[in-house]
C-alpha cells in the first residue's frame, strides 16, 4: 500500500453521493485523480451530466478513478408476473488506466486503489478499464447481477 | 543476457576482456562469440546455476548503475529482490546469504516477477502469463492477493519452455534444411525469431497456404550479405508455445500454453473468472510475438463455454515494455518506498538468519 495524502472533502462528497442528502446528492459520478501522491477531486469531470460525456472527457494519457452511482431496475425472475423488483443501486469504482500512460503512474494508481477502498466504505464491485467502451452501464448491471442473486 | 564468457587462451590481446573482471559479460559476448569455450547461463529458469559467476555479474552490473558508489551505498540501500514464482527455499536462503553478507545491503524486500508485472500494468485484478526466456509462470491476482494455490509452472520432464526453446527450436531448423552456423548461430537464431516468426490463428491453414504460394516467405541476411528465404519456420516457431511436446520432442505434462492458461482459469473459484478473463496481463519478451495475443484470445473463446465461464468475453493486455514489465514493476517498487510488510532487515538477518517458516513476499499490500 503506497502512503498518500486522502482529501477529507472526498470522503464527505461520496457520503453525501452515496446517501442521497446534502450539496452533492444529485451528482452522479465523481471523479478522482492522483497528484503527487495526494488524492484530488477531479471537479471539471465531475461537473458533467451523463456518463457518455464522461468517457468521451476521460483524458488519453492520464488516469482517473471514477466511482460511479448505478441506479438500475432489477430484471423479474419470473416473467409472466406483473410484479415489479422494483430498483436497486450500487457504488461503482472505476479504474480508468490507458495503454499510454506510463508504466510508473499506473504502478502508483494500481498501489494507491487499496488505500481508496480502504477510506470509502461501500464499493461494490471495481472494474478496471482501459478503453473507452469498456465503460458502460449495461456491462456495470451484468456484473452486479452476477452476485446479487 | 546473464551470461559470463571467458576467453580461450588466445595470444591476441584484441579479445581480452578491458575491465578487471577477467571475463566478458552479457552483451560484449556478441562481439566475439567465436572466441570462448562454451558458455551457459547463469540463471535456468529463475534459478541460478552457479553462485560464484552470479557474484561477479552482479558486481558488474552494480558498476554500471549511474550515481551509485559501492562503499558508500551498500550500507544503506534497500535491494528489491524479483524472484519467479515457486523459487526453492535453497534458492531463497541463497539469496539473502549473499546480498546481506557479501554485499552488505541495508534491507530486503522480495517480490514475485508477475505480481510487480501486474501492478505496472495498472491493475490489481488479473490474470498474469509470464512468457520469458526461459521459463512460463502464471499466477492470477485478485484485488492484490495472489490465489497461490492456483498459481503455475509449465513444467517438463527436461525444462521448461520459453523464449530459449524457440530460438533452440529455430536453431535445429535450419539445420535440418542444410545451412549450418558456427557458433555465432545462437544469436543469428535469436534474430530470425524476432523478427520473422509469429503465431499463426490456424496452424494447418497456414501450412496449406505456405504449400500453394510462396507469399509467407520472407528474405532474411546473414551476417556475410548472403541471403536466405525463411518460409515455414515463421509460423512453426510460433506453434512450438501451443504444442511444445510435438515439436520439441520433450514430453510436457501441462500440454501448451493454451492448456495452461485454460486450466489455470479452471481453477479459479468461479466468481473470479470474468475478472480474470478480462484482465490477461502479458509480460516476457516471446509475449510479444505477433499473433499470440489473438490466437489466445480465440483459444480461450472457444475452449471454455458459458457454464464455465460466465460471459464469454475475454481480453488479453499486451503492452509495448512488455519484455521488462516486471523488471519495471520491481524498480518502481523500489523507488516509491512502498509499505509493504515484507521488508527484511541487514539487522534481523545478523541476528537470526532467514526465518524460512515465515510466510512472505506473495502478496504487495
Amino acid at each position: 500500500m503506497l502512503n498518500c495524502q486522502f482529501d477529507d472533502e472526498i470522503i464527505q462528497t461520496y457520503e453525501e453521493m452515496r446517501m442521497g442528502k446534502g450539496d452533492h446528492k444529485e451528482l452522479k459520478f465523481l471523479v478522482l485523480k492522483v497528484e503527487e501522491n495526494s488524492v484530488l477531486i477531479d471537479h471539471d469531470l465531475t461537473k458533467l451530466s451523463t456518463l457518455e460525456e464522461l468517457t468521451n472527457q476521460l483524458p488519453e494519457k492520464n488516469t482517473r478513478f471514477i466511482i460511479y452511482h448505478l441506479d438500475f431496475e432489477m430484471p423479474s425472475q419470473n416473467t409472466n408476473s406483473q410484479v415489479k423488483e422494483g430498483s436497486r443501486t450500487k457504488m461503482m469504482f472505476i479504474t480508468w488506466c490507458p495503454n499510454e500512460t506510463n508504466v510508473k503512474e499506473k504502478f502508483q494508481v494500481a498501489a494507491i486503489v487499496k488505500t481508496v477502498k480502504h477510506k470509502l466504505t461501500g464499493l461494490s464491485t471495481t472494474i478496471h478499464c482501459s478503453n473507452r467502451n469498456e465503460i458502460d452501464e449495461k456491462s456495470m448491471i451484468e456484473k452486479c447481477l452476477t452476485f446479487m442473486k | 543476457p546473464s551470461m559470463i564468457g571467458r576467453p580461450k587462451n588466445s595470444p591476441n590481446a584484441v579479445f581480452q576482456p578491458q575491465h578487471e573482471f577477467k571475463c566478458h559479460i552479457g552483451e560484449e559476448l556478441h562481439q566475439f562469440p567465436f572466441r570462448y569455450d562454451e558458455f551457459k547461463p547463469i540463471i535456468s529458469c529463475g534459478i541460478v546455476q552457479d553462485w560464484d559467476e552470479m557474484i561477479i555479474l552482479l558486481e558488474y552490473c552494480l558498476k554500471k548503475v549511474p550515481k551509485f558508489d559501492m562503499q558508500e551505498g551498500k550500507y544503506t540501500r534497500r535491494v528489491v529482490l524479483n524472484e519467479p514464482l515457486l523459487n526453492p527455499i535453497k534458492n531463497k536462503q541463497k539469496w539473502f546469504e549473499i546480498l546481506f553478507e557479501y554485499f552488505e545491503f541495508h534491507s530486503l524486500v522480495p517480490q514475485v516477477q508477475p505480481l510487480a508485472a501486474l501492478y505496472a500494468s495498472g491493475r490489481t485484478t488479473g490474470l498474469v502469463l509470464d512468457v520469458g526466456e526461459d521459463c512460463t509462470q502464471i499466477l492470477p491476482v485478485y484485488d492484490g492477493y495472489a490465489l497461490s494455490n492456483v498459481m503455475n509452472k509449465m513444467r517438463s520432464w527436461g525444462g521448461r519452455v520459453g523464449g530459449g526453446d524457440l530460438t533452440k527450436f529455430v536453431a535445429n531448423l535450419k539445420y535440418e534444411s542444410g545451412w549450418e552456423f558456427s557458433n555465432s548461430g545462437r544469436e543469428i537464431s535469436k534474430k530470425i525469431k524476432e523478427r520473422l516468426a509469429y503465431v499463426a490463428p490456424n496452424y494447418w491453414k497456414e501450412v496449406e497456404l505456405n504449400a500453394e504460394s510462396s507469399q509467407l516467405s520472407r528474405t532474411f541476411e546473414l551476417p556475410d550479405k548472403t541471403t536466405i528465404t525463411i518460409d515455414d519456420l515463421r509460423f512453426k516457431c510460433g506453434e512450438v508455445l501451443f504444442r511444445p511436446s510435438e515439436f520439441l520432442g520433450v514430453d510436457y505434462v501441462d500440454g501448451g500454453i493454451d492448456d495452461l492458461l485454460i486450466n489455470t482459469l479452471l481453477k479459479s473459484p468461479i466468481d473470479c473468472r470474468n475478472d480474470f478473463s478480462n484482465n490477461i496481463v502479458l509480460c516476457g519478451g516471446t509475449a510479444l510475438m505477433p499473433g499470440f495475443k489473438e490466437r489466445l484470445e480465440l483459444e480461450v473463446q472457444s475452449r471454455i463455454l458459458p457454464p464455465h465461464l460466465p460471459t464469454p468475453k475475454v481480453n488479453v493486455i499486451q503492452q509495448v515494455e512488455s519484455s521488462y514489465l516486471s523488471w519495471i514493476g520491481g524498480a518502481i517498487i523500489g523507488s516509491l518506498g512502498l509499505t509493504t510488510h515484507y521488508i527484511f532487515s541487514r539487522e534481523g538477518y545478523m541476528e537470526s538468519g532467514v526465518d524460512i517458516n515465515r510466510p512472505y513476499s506473495l502478496n504487495l499490500s
